[in-house]
C-alpha cells in the first residue's frame, strides 16, 4: 500500500513538474524571459555594454547670419516744374523696398518753395501767397518695376550694374492752401556704385485737377531729380 | 680642387634651400593675402553640390552670366537681396546667383542654407504685410498705406494711416483693426474687417473759417484678396465708417463709406 501511494505520489509530482516546465512559455507576463541564448553570442545588457563609455561632445557650430538687403532709402534734389506756377527747387526722401526681382515698393516725401511773388488766380481773384502757402509738400506711394536691367562700362576695366525703370502710384500735393490727389508715373536709372550705393536720375509727373479761373483742368507736376540711396 | 668643388656645392645647396623658402613663404602669404580667407567665419561658407554655381553681373536673370564656379568648390555668401545672393568664390570673384542655385549646396555642417522666407500660408513665419491703397471715400480720393502683423495665416492685426485730400479739408485718420481671411490657402480669398480709429480735419482754403475737428472712428467691411505669389497680393474692398462727432450734439453719428484698391507684400 505504502509502495502504491509512493508511486501514486511520485507520478503526480512529476507531472505537476512537466506542466511546471511549460508554464513559462504560457505565462504571458514572463514573456522577456523566455528569450533562449542562441549560438551567435551573448544577448545579455551586461555582454554588449562597451567597456569604456565614450564622451561625445557635439560642436555646436554657429552659422553666420545672411544679411538681407531688400531696403534702400534715397535722397534727392533736382527740379519742380509746378503748372502754371513755374520751376523751383525741390528735395525728396525716398523709401524702397524691393520685393522681388524686378518689383519694388516707394514711399516718398518731398519739399518745394514757390517765389515770394508767386499767386494763384482761383475763380477770377488774384490771391498772394502767403510764407506757409508758399511751401508745396507732396507725397506718394509707388510700385515699381526694373524694365531695363544692364551694365555701364566706365573704361576698359570697370563696369556697374545699372537698371531702367518704371513706377507709378497715387499720392497727393499741398500747396497754396489746397490739397490735391495726384497719381503718378515716373521713369528712373538706377546705377549701383557698390554693393550698397546707388545713384539715380529720376523723371516723375505728378497730374492733379486744378481750377484756374473757375473752370477745372489737369495740370502736370513734373520734378526731374538726381540722387544717391544706400541700401540695408 | 677639392675645396673649390664642396664651396661649389655649399653655394647650389644655400639658393636652393633660399629659393625653396621663398616659393613656401609667398605661397602662404598669397593664400593668407586672399579676401575669401580673411573672412572665413564672417560669412556663411558653402560647398557647390549642384552641377555648377552661376555668377550674374546683377541680381536679376536677365543680367549675364560671366562666370562658373564648379561641383565641390567653396563660396561664401556675402548678402542676400530678394531672391539673389551676391557670393564671393575661392578666387574672390564676386558674382549673383539665384536662389535656387544656393539650394543646391551645403554648409560645413552638412545642412542646407536656411533661407527663411515669408510665405502668407506658413503658420510658422508669422510674417509682417504693408502695402498702398487708393479709391474714393465720401465725396473724395483716399490714399492708405498699413502695416499689418499676421498672427496666424487668418487673422492680421493691421495698422493703417488714412489721407483724403480735397479743396476743402484734409481728413487724416489713424485706424487699427483686425482683418480675417478664412480661406487663406486660395489665390483669391474673400476677407473681412473691422476696427476703429481717430479722425482729425483740417480745413482748406475752399472752407475759410471752418474749425479742426478731432472725431473718433469705427469701420467695418469685406473685399477681395488676389494672391500674385506668396509674398505680393492686390485687394480691393468696401468699407463703412461711422464717426463719432461730440461738436455736433444734434446730429452725433456720421456714416461714410469707401472702396479702395491696392497692393500688399509680405516681408
Amino acid at each position: 500500500m505504502e509502495s502504491r501511494l509512493r508511486v501514486l505520489l511520485l507520478i503526480s509530482a512529476s507531472l505537476l513538474m512537466s506542466g511546471c516546465a511549460h508554464l513559462p512559455n504560457m505565462w504571458p507576463f514572463h514573456r522577456h524571459s523566455s528569450a533562449t541564448p542562441t549560438a551567435n553570442g551573448p544577448t545579455s545588457a551586461t555582454d554588449t555594454a562597451p567597456i569604456v563609455e565614450p564622451e561625445i561632445v557635439r560642436p555646436q557650430i554657429k552659422v553666420p547670419k545672411i544679411r538681407n538687403s531688400n531696403v534702400e532709402f534715397t535722397v534727392s534734389g533736382g527740379l519742380l516744374n509746378t503748372e502754371p506756377e513755374g520751376t523751383y527747387f525741390s528735395g525728396d526722401l525716398r523709401g524702397t523696398y524691393h520685393i522681388k526681382e524686378n518689383f519694388f515698393a516707394e514711399a516718398s516725401v518731398g519739399v518745394s518753395k514757390l517765389r515770394a511773388s508767386s499767386f494763384v488766380n482761383r475763380a477770377g481773384q488774384t490771391q498772394i501767397f502767403t510764407n506757409s502757402q508758399r511751401r508745396v509738400l507732396d507725397y506718394s506711394l509707388d510700385l515699381g518695376y526694373d524694365v531695363l536691367p544692364g551694365e555701364a562700362f566706365f573704361g576698359h576695366n570697370k563696369s556697374f550694374t545699372t537698371a531702367v525703370y518704371v513706377v507709378g502710384g497715387v499720392g497727393a500735393l499741398h500747396y497754396a492752401g489746397d490739397s490735391f490727389f495726384a497719381p503718378n508715373v515716373g521713369l528712373g536709372y538706377r546705377l549701383l556704385l557698390s554693393d550698397r550705393i546707388a545713384a539715380h536720375v529720376d523723371v516723375r509727373d505728378a497730374v492733379t485737377v486744378k481750377d484756374l479761373l473757375g473752370q477745372k483742368h489737369l495740370a502736370n507736376n513734373i520734378e526731374s531729380t538726381i540722387g544717391l540711396s544706400v541700401f540695408f | 680642387m677639392a675645396g673649390s668643388m664642396r664651396r661649389l656645392i655649399d653655394t647650389v645647396a644655400g639658393a636652393l634651400v633660399l629659393i625653396v623658402a621663398s616659393l613656401v613663404l609667398g605661397t602662404a602669404h598669397a593664400e593668407m593675402s586672399r579676401q575669401f580667407d580673411r573672412d572665413a567665419g564672417r560669412y556663411v561658407e558653402v560647398t557647390v553640390t549642384g552641377p555648377y554655381l552661376e555668377f550674374h553681373t546683377g541680381p536679376g536673370r536677365r543680367y549675364p552670366v560671366f562666370h562658373v564656379v564648379p561641383r565641390g568648390e567653396h563660396v561664401q555668401v556675402l548678402f542676400r537681396r530678394t531672391d539673389w545672393f551676391k557670393v564671393r568664390d575661392e578666387r574672390d570673384r564676386q558674382g549673383w546667383v539665384r536662389r535656387e542655385q544656393i539650394e543646391q549646396t551645403l554648409m560645413a555642417n552638412g545642412e542646407t542654407v536656411p533661407l527663411e522666407d515669408p510665405d502668407r500660408r506658413d503658420v510658422d513665419a508669422l510674417p509682417w504685410i504693408a502695402g498702398a491703397e487708393s479709391g474714393r471715400l465720401a465725396h473724395g480720393w483716399s490714399l492708405d498705406g498699413f502695416v499689418g502683423y499676421s498672427a496666424t495665416p487668418r487673422l492680421t492685426l493691421q495698422f493703417e494711416g488714412v489721407h483724403s485730400p480735397s479743396r476743402y479739408y484734409d481728413r487724416f485718420m489713424g485706424l487699427a483693426g483686425i482683418v480675417q481671411t478664412p480661406r487663406p490657402d486660395w489665390r483669391v480669398t474673400p476677407f473681412l474687417e473691422a476696427g476703429g480709429g481717430i479722425s482729425v480735419t483740417h480745413a482748406n482754403i475752399g472752407s475759410p473759417g471752418m474749425p479742426a475737428a478731432r472725431e473718433t472712428v469705427g469701420y467695418y467691411g469685406a473685399g477681395l484678396r488676389w494672391a500674385v505669389n506668396n509674398r505680393f497680393e492686390f485687394r480691393i474692398h468696401e468699407r463703412s465708417y461711422l464717426l463719432s462727432r461730440a461738436s455736433h450734439p444734434n446730429d452725433p453719428n456720421e456714416a461714410m463709406n469707401e472702396w479702395k484698391a491696392g497692393f500688399a507684400f509680405y516681408f
